[in-house]
């Protein structure tokens, strides 16, 4: 007979808290839709290659990693000279764009104590 | 204006498929062929979406035990993995182990009381056979039927079940082509805005290593412990 079992993975509703707190000033900001899209080509680089099909449902093979942001090791394996130059400039960018946002959440706070939280 | 938090008690129902097998451990050796097999979800919350991700990481039939984990990651939070040990040993599937990671911070061990569940919903409640769900035995779970449905990994058939709390409706379609997580959509309603989510199945993943190594696992720090909710129990 088959089996088949359903399990909660309930360490997601593990997650309220996990300090998913986004500053509360930066949410508006320019900056931090700069920031998303920068993330989101990231996730677009990462995911390199086109998923593979098999039945009618999308598939990709992370050959041995673990599961990690864009659904790959977390690494920029196996990009093309092109992505990988893309890859490092948006990381940079990244890196950028949240320290702005951390020295001027920094400065808020200094101003305003509890702006930022 | 005071962002949302992201990712609030979502429940995520992962479907494992066994083999023909009556025995725990034969249903289990078939199930191994599906080690390494996973599911990419992106859930959406309060206008935030977030990747959302599913593994079955590895099936020891001679244990009678398997291991999920999950991955999740929002924007501008640090990337969190958990991963649990399922006993199979028993007529129905229980949770043996939890293990949690935040970022770079060493693995932590879960609390019998976190693994027990949170903000009012009972793990239990989703650990299901396929008897029960296809005989609706499992209390509160309902079939609702078959339904062809689009999601970002396609178009494929499933069967939709519901889930009706006294102040949270859940929705969650199931399919067998996207063993062996199995979940294709999971609608959340309710009247606390936590309770209020989509997930959808963006792709499925092969391949799986696990991240969180139980042997490095250390105490729950208050750190992390102030990150995840407060257990029901």
């Amino acid at each position: 007979m088959k089996c088949l079992i359903v399990v909660s993975v309930f360490g997601l509703l593990l997650w309220p808290g996990v300090a998913w707190k986004t500053p509360a000033v930066a949410a508006d900001s320019d900056q931090v839709k700069q920031l998303e899209a920068l993330q989101k080509k990231m996730q677009e680089v990462q995911g390199h290659g086109p998923s593979q099909s098999q039945g009618s449902l999308k598939r990709r093979d992370l050959k041995g990693q673990p599961m990690s942001q864009g659904g790959g090791g977390g690494e920029a394996e196996g990009l093309t000279p092109e992505q990988q130059q893309m890859y490092e400039e948006l990381l940079r960018s990244v890196e950028q764009l949240k320290q702005n946002i951390k020295k001027r959440d920094e400065a808020l706070e200094q101003l305003m104590p509890g702006s930022t939280k | 204006m005071k962002a949302p938090a992201v990712l609030t008690g979502l429940l995520l129902t992962t479907v494992l498929a066994t083999g023909a097998v009556p025995a725990a451990g034969g249903s289990l050796a078939s199930m191994a062929k599906d080690q390494g097999g996973g599911s990419r979800f992106k859930m959406h919350f309060q206008g935030s979406t977030s990747d959302m991700h599913v593994g079955l990481i590895k099936v020891d039939p001679a244990a009678g035990k398997v291991v999920l984990e999950v991955f999740a990651k929002a924007d501008f939070t640090e990337p969190m993995w958990q991963q649990f040990i399922i006993s199979m040993k028993a007529e129905r599937p229980a949770i043996e182990a939890g293990y949690v990671q935040v970022g770079s911070r060493s693995p932590m061990t879960l609390t019998a009381q976190h693994l027990a569940g949170t903000e009012s919903l009972d793990v239990n409640m989703f650990l299901l056979t396929e008897a029960e769900l296809r005989d609706g035995k499992q209390k509160n779970i309902q079939r609702v039927g078959q339904e062809k449905i689009t999601i970002p990994a396609g178009t494929v058939l499933s069967t939709r079940y519901k889930v009706e709390r006294p102040d949270q409706k859940l929705e969650f379609w199931i399919s067998d082509e996207a063993r062996p997580i199995g979940l294709i959509r999971l609608v959340s309603t309710g009247k606390k805005t936590e309770q209020n989510y989509r997930l959808e199945l963006e792709e499925l993943l092969s391949g799986l290593a696990a991240k969180i190594n139980p042997t490095k696992a250390v105490p729950l720090t208050d750190e992390v412990r102030k990150m995840i909710s407060a257990p029901t129990k």
